[in-house]
């Protein structure tokens, strides 16, 4: 099969001529002549390299800034309700939430524009999610409502974010769990006060949620937009069970008023 | 979040009036399609319009496929013309969109991977329309080329540290690619069809 060698020459003429051109530059300088395709491929690889390793670094941030936020929505939760809402009260509470603002600072950081935070928006979008809700939250404990979406976004736009109208109801639709817990944290101690206010914010934001039409399709909002009715289902359970005990209790004291009544006029 | 839900629909709209027409083409590829290329250029300068400013990986999943196949496209009609691997210049100017390499674009651009998406197509394509049809046809010099063209590609594919993503497992099947045209050669060797043996 002596043409075998041959035939591997004249396969591409032009590419030979090519090929032997970089051996003799090779031969005479260190810098050689690279196939043009060569070089594609190697800027593709520095290229796709520099994006894979920011997603990781991206990724590994918004992990962080998660697990942080949920543990300032632990936080809160500790709030006890018979005290006036103040940030100062929890000793922990303000060094934490700092601690979550400059992690998202830094996470901005490495986007270089305001384009590169939607290449990596998917990978942000839960830790900006997760943040929200704690952000939500400390909201409703100080003033009783919901954050509005121009206030959260600002808040994120000075850390160098941006906020989607998506994430921020994502965000939100999950602070009715936490409110029914706080709800029935405050029930289990008799404050009604606390668990009116919560049926209030949950029925309002209840109502909101069902304004939304159907173009925002995310198969995740309907499975939040239930959960809400239940939080709002149960929290609205724990009042009637306050204000039904309530009622016995003053009922009662108005036997316990007769009874007395009775001996002392015996 | 109404204007964000419009403008997708809009860009969905016109990406499937571009869709078709990109299939028409791909369906006579081994003719000229210069004029039906113009037109799809001109339908994604529109596009590139629409999306609006510093928001373009936004949007970026409703055309990504779209951007591949004209890559594809693009290269296809640059190996008939020339049986070379189009370069990043060559697509940019074909499509009428930069091609993002080493520095960051604001507006609407071709991001790299597209057209390593486009250029992984090319050997299955050859493959199966060339390859086999060549030797059917007796143009037995034909295979040998392709062979050294797509392992040019292959190569160049190799250098890259692919995870595991779509263009991963598009990678892979350029491996079994190469494979046949390897085998396709050497029948022709075998048999020494091919007027250099």
């Amino acid at each position: 099969m002596a043409p075998h060698h041959q035939d591997h020459d004249n396969d591409r003429p032009s590419k030979r001529v090519k090929v032997m051109d970089t051996t003799d530059a090779a031969e005479t300088t260190p810098a050689t002549t690279v196939l043009p395709t060569v070089a594609l491929f190697q800027l593709a690889r520095g290229h796709l390299d520099a994006q894979w390793n920011q997603r990781e670094a991206v990724i590994k941030q918004s992990r962080e800034i998660t697990r942080e936020s949920k543990k300032l929505i632990v936080m809160l939760q500790r709030h006890d309700p018979k005290v006036a809402f103040a940030e100062s009260e929890m000793a922990t509470f303000p060094a934490a939430k700092a601690k979550v603002l400059q992690m998202l600072s830094k996470l901005a950081a490495q986007f270089k524009s305001r384009q590169e935070f939607h290449r990596y928006s998917s990978n942000v979008k839960h830790c900006i999610q997760e943040f929200l809700e704690a952000v939500a939250f400390h909201h409703f404990l100080e003033f009783r409502r919901m954050i509005p979406f121009d206030d959260a976004r600002l808040l994120l736009e000075s850390l160098g974010l941006q906020l989607m109208p998506q994430d921020y109801i994502m965000g939100i639709s999950d602070v009715s769990g936490e409110v029914m817990r706080f709800a029935t944290n405050a029930a289990t101690k008799g404050n009604t006060q606390w668990v009116e206010a919560s049926r209030t914010y949950l029925q309002d934001f209840y109502h909101a949620c069902l304004s939304l039409d159907a173009s925002f399709n995310e198969n995740d909002m309907n499975r939040k937009i239930d959960t809400t009715r239940e939080s709002l289902l149960k929290v609205e359970r724990l009042a009637y069970d306050l204000a039904i005990r309530q009622c016995e209790q003053k009922m009662f004291r108005k036997d316990q008023d007769v009874v007395m009544q009775d001996t002392t006029a015996q | 979040m109404d204007a964000n839900v419009q403008v997708r629909e809009v860009i969905k709209d016109r990406v499937k009036t571009i869709d078709l027409q990109l299939q028409a083409i791909q369906r006579r590829l081994l003719q000229s399609v210069d004029d039906k290329l113009a037109a799809v250029r001109s339908d994604l300068q529109a596009l590139a319009q629409l999306v609006p400013e510093h928001q373009f990986y936004r949007y970026t999943r409703l055309y990504t496929s779209l951007l591949q196949t004209l890559c594809f496209v693009v290269a296809w009609q640059t190996y008939l013309a020339s049986e070379t691997v189009v370069t990043p210049e060559q697509v940019a100017e074909r499509i009428g969109l930069p091609v993002e390499l080493d520095h960051e674009i604001a507006e609407s651009h071709i991001p790299l991977e597209n057209l390593l998406h486009g250029l992984v197509q090319l050997p299955s394509e050859l493959m199966c329309v060339r390859c086999v049809n060549c030797a059917a046809q007796q143009d037995c010099d034909r295979p040998l080329r392709i062979r050294a063209f797509v392992q040019e590609l292959y190569s160049g594919f190799q250098l890259l540290n692919l995870k595991n993503d779509p263009l991963r497992r598009h990678y892979d099947v350029v491996k079994y690619d190469a494979k046949k045209i390897e085998e396709v050669v050497c029948d022709i060797k075998l048999r020494q069809l091919s007027r250099q043996s």
